[in-house]
């Protein structure tokens, strides 16, 4: 039997105690990929942030690698061990080369505040830049990617924090369609080297179809159905 | 007068110490109002600095004082008030600087605060900097480059990706009010070196220089320090060899600067395309 990696059960999402979602509960193994589909405002990205602990849950429970998240002790322990993977949109004016933008994967799991990043940091970075076949853009300004390019090194970066769980969001809305199909190969080979458990957003069913085992379907104000 | 001769007078060299301060470290705070969209912010900070200002003006209060308290105000309305009352900051930002503007000038009328002194307010008076003027110009000195030493990655974080860094779980409006309110500190300080109408000769050029090339924050902040000293600094060299206002001298300093970085990237570009 695998192991439990994530399990959601009866909880309710959403913002100011106006929920989007009530009663929600599934569970994801180790190594499994679940899909999200669902219209815009049905709580996709709310999910996201709850199971981040960005925003608390209305009401039930999250537990994580068997822990049950409660605390911002716990919040802060789960949130290590996932990467977070957004849309790509959003470049930012910052310089910052695609190997910095790698290392900052391991802030808040690996080293933070008054505790610098060390040699092992630099490792796992470059690791995961091999990993993701970007050694040789390593100095190369982040802006500057192709949208392909640019969402290899959103992986490494989930990579080098050594995360046991992805969270995509939309990762191949800015994507053509070569570098879609491109990106959803890459996932579904990490996902059986590494053993990642994976939960994506996508508006393409194909790409979910390739790359999950299930599909979580959520519609607005009502109970989030697997289908 | 020569320029070695100038430099044997306290006056200039607490000016030259104030230049190279000023110049050197809140200079770094730019590269936060340029790469987090705090533009309209600032202009909210720098009118309410000037409208605290006003009010030491009329209250025969030091200066610098008056300012740091609109600063403060400032912070806090567009901090944690705009967070808690759900105001958004770019829309009180024009509320501020229209309304403190107004304010300013009712009360440089009714307080019959001379001319010259509410002209020195836009101006700045570098060469007036006196002791506890450099007190304070070195204790913000040093705030920002331990805010710069201690969250660099966090303030990195920040200003690449909010969403990320939220999601990595970086306090970003604890973050955010805290490089507000050190933003409004520098203006405040840096209204007394350059003027209020000036500021961003000491605050935004600096950094928007250096970030037209950096290739990562680190790089970006270094080069922002140079650039903030070669302006300021030079900026009152050119004033005392060609007798020109300090502070205009050190804007204009700034802007070349800015536009001879930018004529060399297009001409490097222009080469590596050809």
């Amino acid at each position: 039997m695998r192991k439990e990696i994530l399990a959601l059960n009866k909880i309710a999402i959403g913002y100011d105690k106006k929920p989007i979602q009530t009663a929600l509960s599934f569970k994801l193994e180790k190594g499994e990929a679940l899909g999200v589909v669902g219209p815009n405002g049905s709580g996709k990205t709310t999910l996201f942030k709850t199971i981040l602990g960005v925003i608390p849950p209305l009401d039930g429970e999250i537990t994580f690698a068997g822990k049950q998240v409660k605390t911002t002790i716990d919040r802060n322990w789960a949130r290590s061990s996932i990467g977070y993977v957004p849309q790509g949109r959003n470049r930012g004016k910052l310089p910052l080369t695609v190997e910095e933008m790698v290392l900052l994967g391991r802030w808040g799991s690996h080293f933070s505040c008054f505790r610098r990043p060390g040699t092992d940091d630099w490792s796992k970075t470059q690791e995961a830049l091999e990993i993701m076949d970007l050694t040789n853009l390593k100095k190369r300004d982040c802006r500057n990617l192709s949208g392909g390019e640019y969402q290899r090194a959103v992986i490494a970066r989930a990579l080098a924090r050594e995360a046991s769980l992805l969270l995509l969001d939309e990762p191949t809305t800015f994507l053509d369609l070569q570098s879609r199909q491109e990106f959803i190969t890459l996932l579904t080979d990490l996902r059986e080297e590494l053993g990642l458990s994976i939960l994506i957003v996508s508006h393409h069913r194909e790409e979910l179809e390739n790359l999950t085992d299930r599909v979580l379907l959520l519609e607005r104000e009502k109970r989030g159905a697997l289908l | 007068m020569k320029i070695v001769e100038f430099l044997r007078i306290p006056l200039f060299q607490r000016a030259m110490l104030g230049a190279f301060l000023a110049g050197s470290t809140l200079s770094l705070l730019g590269v936060v109002v340029v790469t987090a969209n705090l533009t309209t912010i600032r202009f909210a900070l720098m009118h309410l600095a000037l409208l605290g200002g006003a009010v030491a003006l009329a209250f025969k209060l030091p200066l610098l004082a008056g300012a740091l308290g609109g600063i403060m105000v400032a912070s806090l309305i567009l901090g944690p008030w705009a967070e808690r009352f759900k105001i958004d900051p770019g829309m009180m930002s024009a509320y501020l600087m229209t309304g403190s503007l107004g304010f300013a000038f009712i009360l440089f009328y009714r307080a019959g605060v001379p001319a010259m002194e509410v002209f020195s307010l836009f101006t700045g008076g570098l060469l007036l900097l006196n002791l506890n003027d450099l007190f304070v110009l070195l204790f913000l000195g040093v705030v920002v480059l331990f805010v710069f030493w201690a969250f660099y990655y966090e303030i990195e974080l920040f200003l690449y990706d909010q969403e990320m860094a939220e999601a990595l779980g970086v306090p970003i409006r604890l973050l955010q009010t805290g490089l507000i309110f050190l933003t409004g500190l520098a203006i405040g300080v840096a209204m007394r070196v350059v003027g209020a109408l000036m500021v961003d000769a000491i605050i935004v050029i600096p950094a928007l220089t250096a970030l037209s090339f950096a290739r990562g924050l680190k790089e970006g902040l270094i080069f922002t320090s140079l650039f903030g000293v070669i302006a300021s600094v030079g900026g009152l060299f050119l004033s005392m060899g060609a007798d020109l206002p300090v502070g205009a001298s050190i804007t204009v300093s700034a802007v070349a600067l800015l536009a001879i970085v930018n004529l060399l990237k297009n001409k490097l570009n222009f080469r590596r395309r050809s």
